[in-house]
């Protein structure tokens, strides 16, 4: 009898834990997604990858900063309403110039800062005399150098602002002068570079050029753009919210933008896959294939303006011979690494500078795939069969699709002629540094262009830059950048341009592999969002519609 | 009682300023900067930076001043975030690791602890076996596989709890429960064998020959001294857990110290690298004396005293 009832006590208590379970089971099942509940209340959600390090526009260097910078500030050119890479009013409502070298600004008498204070021309002088002063050493400094006697100022060597070629006419005009002629100067102004600060907030919290003070932290942070900065916190989010002082405030939808920095690629999937995200900062790299085919509404990808190369130490034996260098090339079989390999969705390069990168400019299409061609040229090169060439010390850093390139190239050139290559795989920090001491032989690199036009791709070859790592040293390729840069005529600019990529394609300091295409998951929930080569985002025009919810693991093809 | 606390408090400081200046050292010992970017900086910013930050002094220069101000507790700003001082860094952070840590502590003694006893309770019969099979594997699984695992089935599946994120109050609990059972592994295997241990002593035998009840035995003679061992590992465990793991910080997105400690070291953020080391030195420290004091007053048999 005792034996029963203890048997019966304990069907009981599975009984009640089976059913208490079932219970939580349909609470927590039934609750909504947190896309849907922030779709209703109109704010976005969105990926960005890693933490950044500063709202500050003078201070800041990476991607992820931009995407909120520009949300945060704007420049005297914005992205357009209709497309964000074309050229729309920012601060400025209009523009001119006579010669791409003198351009005048007419400023929106309506723009102000978000503490209501008004934003004049003199924001902007103040705002170029903070970034070029060598006494806040900006990275980015080297960006506003096209203006006359930038460069001159923030070396030092110049005693006085007021000798660059920037002047507030009156409140509302702004006058830039540059050392030549850059028609692509507007769609330059879209970098945050050139963002306007406040004097009045920077200063209450420290002097113009003191780093490390409190001005841009929430709270404190005073800005002109759509957004206002809301709250941040480390590794957890930042979020910003309308700017009601904002000159073009009544076109805005959104009511907040929450930035979640998730560097790890499958966290960030997973989040998405939970409703947590309206929009990925990018798709894992063998997941892609996956989301392509059997999840279209929800899988995006979009050109950059980005080229991936593999570049040679060319101060070094054998790689100091150009045909060594062509012989490399020759054996890289780019469809196959793409199509096959990585199926990333990337363009196979046909040359350096990728597509859209300038209005009117057209690039030589000249890479090939021929390992005959190859051989012939390693023979005249003294090196039959790869003979005499000592194992290659090729360099990447440790991402997934860094490895695989290397992989691919590794067995690509020992198969066509012959060489020995080992891969070496460093952390970030160090394989920087190592490019930069040229202790490599050949090295995985990477540009991501600033503005569209060619030079920005080519400009890093010439032998005095900062970032030819690869130690190139062609009088004649820096004397065609140099023209380029006095050229008042479009077209002939355009032309000295291909020239130069011509010239380097022949000489191949470095091995273009493919031009970057951006996957992204983005929820049907958000509309207006365009893609961009730049990732330029007119966030004022991006909405959400709760209606256009769509079920992730039903929703096959598009609606 | 008191010596032996002060003696143990001017040790810990010792270790502490030990931990700031190998982390400092080793970390610029490696290569590369704090400054390092795709881009390169031109020579002349870089040059300013250094100046500004004094890195172009002596190493041994640079040490004194970041030991000064962690002993004066003016902690210094970080190179990677602009603006913010280590303090706050750590102040954010620290609450989430400390609720997932000490709830993950929490789940590994509620788990471990028992399921140890039964083992050594049934030494050699089909539930210690089984037991310790379980507790092998709970070893060897890492948390990067537990940890996506966990948030695929009760996360994704089940919808349960949110998969990843630091949004709800209750988010706390798929991380918490990755990092206890898979500490609760160890907390098993060694209460297990403590107690085994102890039931073998003559003070157990003594209790047993004079008709003390087997409960009695276990709960109040044996068990007490059985906890030595976990409670040496506990200390350590402890500090590790509520500073923060960076695999399942990574995995479930949390905002805590263990993603901001790795991702300090990997930027050559040296005054957040520090100050994490030095917090985390603070945290071993504080436990692993708590733990002498428990043991202290757990067994009669220990006395502190001035070492």
């Amino acid at each position: 009898m005792l034996g029963l009832m203890s048997w019966l006590i304990r069907i009981l208590l599975l009984a009640a834990v089976i059913g208490g379970v079932g219970v939580f089971h349909q609470w927590r099942q039934g609750l909504p997604l947190r896309v849907t509940l922030a779709a209703e209340k109109k704010v976005l959600l969105i990926g960005n990858g890693t933490e950044i390090e500063t709202v500050d526009p003078h201070m800041a260097t990476g991607a992820p900063e931009h995407r909120i910078i520009s949300a945060l500030f704007e420049g005297l050119v914005a992205p357009a309403t209709d497309h964000p890479d074309k050229d729309g009013p920012g601060v400025a409502m209009s523009w001119d110039t006579p010669d791409f070298i003198t351009w005048t600004f007419h400023l929106n008498p309506k723009a102000a800062w978000s503490d209501g204070m008004p934003l004049t021309a003199d924001d902007f002088v103040y705002a170029y005399h903070r970034m070029l002063s060598p006494e806040l050493a900006a990275d980015y400094s080297e960006m506003l150098h096209l203006i006359h006697n930038a460069s001159k100022f923030s070396h030092g060597e110049l005693g006085s602002f007021d000798e660059v070629g920037v002047e507030a006419v009156d409140p509302h005009t702004l006058k830039i002068v540059l050392e030549g002629p850059a028609p692509y100067f507007p769609s330059m102004l879209k970098h945050y570079a050139w963002f306007p600060v406040p004097k009045h907030t920077v200063e209450q919290f420290g002097t113009m050029t003191e780093r490390d003070t409190a001005w841009a932290r929430p709270g404190n942070l005073v800005c002109n753009g759509a957004f206002t900065l809301k709250e941040w916190r480390i590794n957890h989010y930042l979020s910003i919210e309308a700017n009601p002082n904002y000159w073009d405030a009544e076109r805005v939808r959104l009511k907040e933008i929450h930035f979640f920095p998730i560097e790890d690629y499958s966290a960030e999937e997973r989040s998405f896959l939970d409703g947590q995200l309206h929009h990925t900062e990018t798709v894992p790299l063998e997941k892609i294939a996956y989301y392509r085919e059997k999840r279209p509404p929800f899988f995006h990808e979009d050109p950059q303006l980005v080229t991936e190369y593999y570049m040679f130490n060319v101060t070094k034996k054998p790689f100091d011979d150009k045909r060594v260098r062509q012989a490399l090339s020759l054996t890289i079989d780019r469809e196959t690494l793409i199509n096959q390999v990585l199926k990333s969705g990337s363009v196979p390069a046909k040359g350096l500078v990728p597509p859209g990168a300038g209005e009117g400019y057209e690039g030589p299409d000249v890479l090939r795939f021929d390992p005959e061609r190859a051989r012939q040229l390693l023979a005249e090169a003294g090196y039959p069969g790869g003979k005499g060439i000592p194992e290659v010390d090729v360099l990447t850093n440790t991402s997934p699709s860094a490895r695989v390139v290397a992989e691919f190239f590794q067995e690509s050139w020992r198969k066509h002629l012959g060489l020995k290559i080992t891969i070496r795989q460093q952390e970030w920090g160090v394989y920087l540094d190592s490019r930069r001491k040229k202790t490599y032989d050949i090295s995985r690199a990477g540009w991501v262009g600033d503005y569209p036009d060619p030079y920005t791709f080519l400009a890093i070859w010439r032998s005095f830059d900062g970032n030819n790592d690869a130690g190139w040293d062609n009088p004649q390729f820096d004397k065609l950048m140099f023209d380029s840069e006095r050229e008042p005529d479009a077209r002939t600019r355009m032309g000295l341009l291909r020239q130069g990529e011509e010239l380097f394609l022949e000489e191949m300091p470095g091995i273009p592999i493919y031009w970057r295409m951006q996957s992204h998951l983005i929820r049907s929930e958000l509309i207006g969002w365009k893609p961009s080569l730049l990732e330029h985002r007119c966030y004022k025009v991006i909405d959400l519609d709760p209606t256009r919810t769509m079920d992730m693991l039903e929703a096959k093809t598009h609606p | 009682m008191i010596r032996f606390i002060l003696s143990r408090l001017i040790q810990g400081i010792v270790v502490v300023t030990a931990v700031i200046s190998i982390t400092f050292l080793i970390m610029k010992a490696a290569p590369g900067g704090p400054f390092s970017k795709e881009r390169n900086m031109p020579a002349y910013v870089q040059e300013n930076l250094e100046r500004i930050y004094g890195l172009d002094q002596p190493w041994y220069v640079q040490l004194g001043r970041n030991l000064k101000s962690f002993a004066t507790l003016d902690l210094p700003v970080s190179f990677r975030l602009k603006g913010w001082t280590v303090g706050e860094i750590i102040a954010q952070g620290f609450p989430v690791s400390l609720t997932v840590g000490g709830w993950a502590l929490l789940i590994s003694i509620l788990i471990g602890v028992p399921a140890g006893a039964l083992a050594a309770l049934r030494a050699g019969q089909f539930e210690d076996r089984a037991t310790m099979a379980v507790a092998t594997l709970g070893i060897c699984i890492p948390s990067f596989v537990l940890g996506p695992l966990v948030a695929l089935f009760f996360g994704l599946k089940l919808r349960w709890f949110n998969a990843s994120g630091w949004y709800d109050s209750s988010d706390w609990v798929l991380p918490a429960m990755t990092l206890g059972i898979i500490c609760s592994a160890a907390v098993a295997r060694l209460t297990r064998s403590g107690l085994r241990e102890t039931l073998l002593q003559d003070y157990v035998r003594t209790a047993r020959a004079k008709g003390v009840a087997e409960k009695m035995i276990v709960m109040r003679h044996a068990f007490r001294l059985a906890c030595m061992p976990l409670l040496n590992y506990l200390g350590p465990l402890a500090a590790g857990l509520v500073s923060g793991s960076f695999v399942t910080e990574t995995v479930f997105q949390l905002p805590g110290l263990g993603r901001q400690f790795i991702s300090s070291a990997l930027h050559k953020d040296y005054t957040v690298a520090m100050g994490l080391a030095a917090f985390f030195a603070v945290l071993i420290v504080v436990f692993n004396l708590l733990v002498d004091i428990l043991q202290a007053w757990l067994n009669p048999r220990i006395r502190l005293k001035d070492s």
